[in-house]
């Protein structure tokens, strides 16, 4: 029997073919076996190194295997009501989805198409960027103004095609952030012709009185959406859930390209036990802020400068190339993420978490630099 | 700050011939070639180079390819280049050959050295074999003529106005940046197509290159690198420079390119950056030494370069084939770099092996280097090795150099031969090839 002839390459649109799969780590053991190290320490992914909230734990240990067998909920009906009690907002405000990530996806697919564009900054979180370029927009992204995202530099880049502007705040990897005043003057700027996604993946983490909250700007700036997830300080990364809030109307055009289902029950009732574990948080931002502590005085004798702002993690720019050191940390048992792929050549992030993590890294940079 | 979405060359233009292997398409074929190549470009005399090459292998296929087959020939036009594709069918030859003492394709393919294309640099500039699936394809190129610089070398030093930026040059900043490059630089550091900018140029249009430059507020070029995607998948770039042409902000501006080099490539699919002949200026704490290269040029007589490497992202690790002679020298690499790699030891289990091997050699006259790969192992390794390197020593080529590559087995069985040949491995350059790439030189006074 003659085979069909299927030709991927003229099925696919050319946006596609050009855009390289990103490829993630190897699992740990995989990884362990490869650099031959006996521990490792994972402070790549700015995960919470303290775990998930003790009472997400319980529902995790009390999770009935046969309910695996049930689909969830199919638009997180109990976190949305959670959230909304919170946070003193409608349900109907919030969209609950596979990790931030998917929520990206949702905003992107709802409001651009192909010759529209999106304008976030060319060293921030890579995924807006991502998303973009594979679904056939452009992406345009702005240099960053020391470490900080340029307001002024993103607006110039606005035409009649641009759609979404991507803020993350703070920044990923920087640290930085814009304060209430700066955000709301460009988003005065703004003037409602754009939908604005503020990404506040960190802000559990943000000790700074100025840092705006992005929920309370939502009845003033109806284009406003904020993106929050349970992956970095409700430890539940495992898990993939994140979500966004906005307004009713802006949530309900959002929701036309929101793929149902893809919360599942043990992410949503982990996610939901979480928000109601206030002393979790103050938990984990003390492990970060003695971790900051420990570290910047650690690297200033070796002569390493730190960038070093709000969220649970630190750039460190480095003697040697950081996927060198990358390398030599896996072989000391420390996982650290290069910046190369974030356009910091020579710069490595690092999650802060437990004092022996941290004092193993400190160790581990030591053998490697000096 | 360019984005270059990994590599994408442009789409080149291509013509067709399909005919049976049978001697009557000979003129056909000679013409095809011939015409092909001039209509796109190629000087009527290097066209004709082209053809003559091709009719060779024609004949050649005439010989052992069943009657009822196919030879398929393609004209390619690579803007800089012209390519001249034989393809034909594996299948189709073993059946033809199944039975017969000459039943591996490879013997036959052996006699296409007989044929001397690469030991013969006024045919093609390069010759190569390529197989894919069930399709064996041999390629043959040939360089477009261009201008050349003909003005007198002496260094250039601008001075540089305010604030530098790193872009992607028009056409006429590349060309100046070569232009300047070329004149500022010894030729050991250069591309060799920098003898002629108008080829950068078009070599930068064709997608197989890409060139950043760094500009000052006036728009004066200061400095550039220039770049290339090799290696399977063309996952790593190997660069050019950084050159610089304001002494007195070299630092700056090699800085500046590097990074923008870095950051120009990363979130695409390129692994990987190398290079083998970094300028004084190249910042070395971005890179990984991976070994040092001895090489010859009119101006600098005899220096050792050192050859750098970098990820862009995390090493996943690979399997190297690595023959027992070669174990200390990657071992030392691998373990300094800390690359996570399966070393398998290659061995010979007695099997049959081929009677005749299969070098290419790629002349590079601008810099008077020659490079041999491998591309068949046979029994007469050592001695056809010899023959390639009697010729290029007879030609004054001032370097030599071997390349193998770790993720194809069979190449590492010519390391007996290389080594007997006076050569030893100088650099490893990881994922260039399929697999990691070796560089052997030659061990003057060396053991």
């Amino acid at each position: 029997m003659r085979m069909p002839l299927f030709n991927i390459d003229s099925l696919q649109p050319q946006y596609v073919k050009c855009f390289e799969p990103y490829t993630p780590s190897k699992p740990d053991k995989e990884l362990m076996r490869l650099y031959g190290c006996k521990r490792l320490y994972r402070l790549n992914n700015n995960e919470n190194l303290l775990g998930p909230p003790p009472v997400s734990k319980m529902v995790i240990n009390d999770f009935v295997p046969d309910r695996a067998a049930i689909y969830p909920s199919g638009d997180s009906y109990y976190v949305r009501q959670g959230l909304a009690k919170k946070f003193d907002k409608k349900p109907g405000q919030f969209l609950v989805g596979n990790g931030a990530n998917e929520v990206i996806t949702f905003v992107i697919k709802a409001f651009c198409e192909q010759g529209d564009n999106i304008i976030t900054a060319d060293k921030t979180f890579a995924v807006y960027e991502w998303v973009a370029r594979f679904s056939g927009i452009e992406a345009r992204l702005v240099p960053l103004s020391g470490f900080a995202l340029d307001a002024d530099g993103m607006l110039k880049q606005r035409d009649d095609r641009t759609k979404v502007f991507f803020i993350c705040n703070p920044n990923n990897p920087t640290g930085t952030y814009w304060d209430a005043e700066k955000m709301c003057r460009f988003l005065d700027a703004v003037d409602g012709r754009q939908i604005v996604v503020i990404d506040e993946a960190y802000i559990e983490f943000v000790e700074s009185a100025d840092f705006p909250d992005g929920m309370s700007l939502l009845t003033k700036y109806p284009n406003v959406v904020v993106f929050r997830t349970f992956s970095k300080m409700y430890g539940l990364a495992g898990l993939r859930i994140g979500y966004l809030v906005a307004s009713t109307q802006l949530v309900s055009a959002i929701k036309r390209t929101c793929v149902v289902y893809s919360v599942n029950t043990l992410a949503q009732e982990a996610a939901l036990a979480a928000l109601n574990d206030d002393s979790h948080i103050v938990r984990t931002r003390q492990l970060v802020r003695e971790g900051k502590v420990f570290l910047n005085a650690e690297l200033k004798p070796l002569g390493l400068p730190v960038v070093s702002g709000e969220g649970n993690f630190l750039m460190i720019k480095l003697p040697i190339s950081d996927t060198l050191a990358y390398r030599k940390l896996m072989q000391e048992g420390v996982m650290v993420r290069t910046m190369s792929g974030f356009r910091f050549p020579n710069h490595i992030r690092v999650t802060i978490g437990t004092m022996d993590a941290m004092e193993a890294f400190v160790k581990g940079i030591r053998k490697i630099i000096l | 700050m360019p984005h270059f979405n990994a590599f994408s060359p442009r789409k080149k233009t291509r013509v067709r011939l399909e005919v049976r292997p049978d001697r009557v398409f000979q003129t056909l074929v000679t013409s095809f070639v011939s015409h092909g190549a001039a209509a796109m470009g190629l000087e009527q005399v290097d066209a004709e180079h082209l053809a003559r090459a091709a009719e060779k292998i024609f004949l050649v296929l005439c010989e052992f390819l069943p009657f009822s087959k196919r030879v398929r020939l393609s004209c390619i036009d690579g803007l800089y280049y012209v390519d001249q594709q034989v393809e034909f069918d594996l299948i189709d030859f073993d059946q033809r050959m199944s039975g017969s003492s000459q039943g591996n394709p490879y013997e036959f393919l052996a006699k296409t050295d007989d044929l001397d294309f690469d030991l013969d640099a006024q045919s093609v500039d390069t010759f190569r074999l390529v197989q894919k699936r069930t399709a064996l394809t041999c390629m043959l190129r040939k360089y477009k003529s261009y201008p050349i610089i003909t003005e007198s070398r002496s260094p250039i030093d601008l001075t540089l106005t305010g604030s530098l930026s790193v872009g992607e040059p028009d056409p006429h900043e590349l060309g100046l940046f070569v232009q300047r490059a070329y004149r500022s630089y010894p030729r050991v550091l250069l591309h060799s197509s920098f003898l002629s900018p108008g080829k950068v140029v078009d070599m930068v249009a064709s997608g197989d290159f890409f060139a950043i430059v760094c500009v000052d507020t006036r728009g004066n070029v200061g400095g550039g690198v220039l770049g290339r995607w090799q290696g399977a998948g063309n996952r790593v770039v190997e660069f050019f420079g950084p050159y610089v042409f304001d002494l007195a902000r070299r630092q700056e501006t090699a800085q500046l390119l590097t990074d923008g080099l870095i950051e120009s490539l990363a979130r695409t699919n390129t692994l990987a950056l190398a290079t083998l002949m970094p300028t004084p200026e190249l910042p070395t704490n971005y890179f990984d030494a991976v070994g040092a290269l001895c090489l010859s040029s009119e101006e600098c007589g005899i220096s050792v370069y050192n050859t750098y490497f970098r990820l862009l992202g995390e090493d996943e690790g690979s399997v190297v084939r690595v023959h027992k002679l070669l174990l200390p020298f990657v071992e030392g690499v691998y373990r300094r770099l800390a690359l996570p790699r399966e070393i398998v030891t290659i061995e010979e289990y007695g099997e049959s092996i081929p009677s005749r091997s299969i070098i290419a050699l790629d002349h590079i006259r601008f810099l008077s280097r020659a490079i041999l790969r491998p591309m068949w192992f046979g029994k007469d390794s050592t001695a056809n090795l010899k023959r390639h390197l009697d010729h290029v020593r007879s030609q004054d080529y001032r370097d030599i150099l071997i390349e193998i590559d770790l993720g194809i087995p069979w190449h590492s069985f010519f390391v007996p031969a290389i080594v007997e040949c006076g050569f030893i491995p100088r650099s490893i350059i990881p994922y260039a090839g399929k697999g990691d790439l070796v560089i052997f030189g030659e061990g003057v006074g060396e053991t």
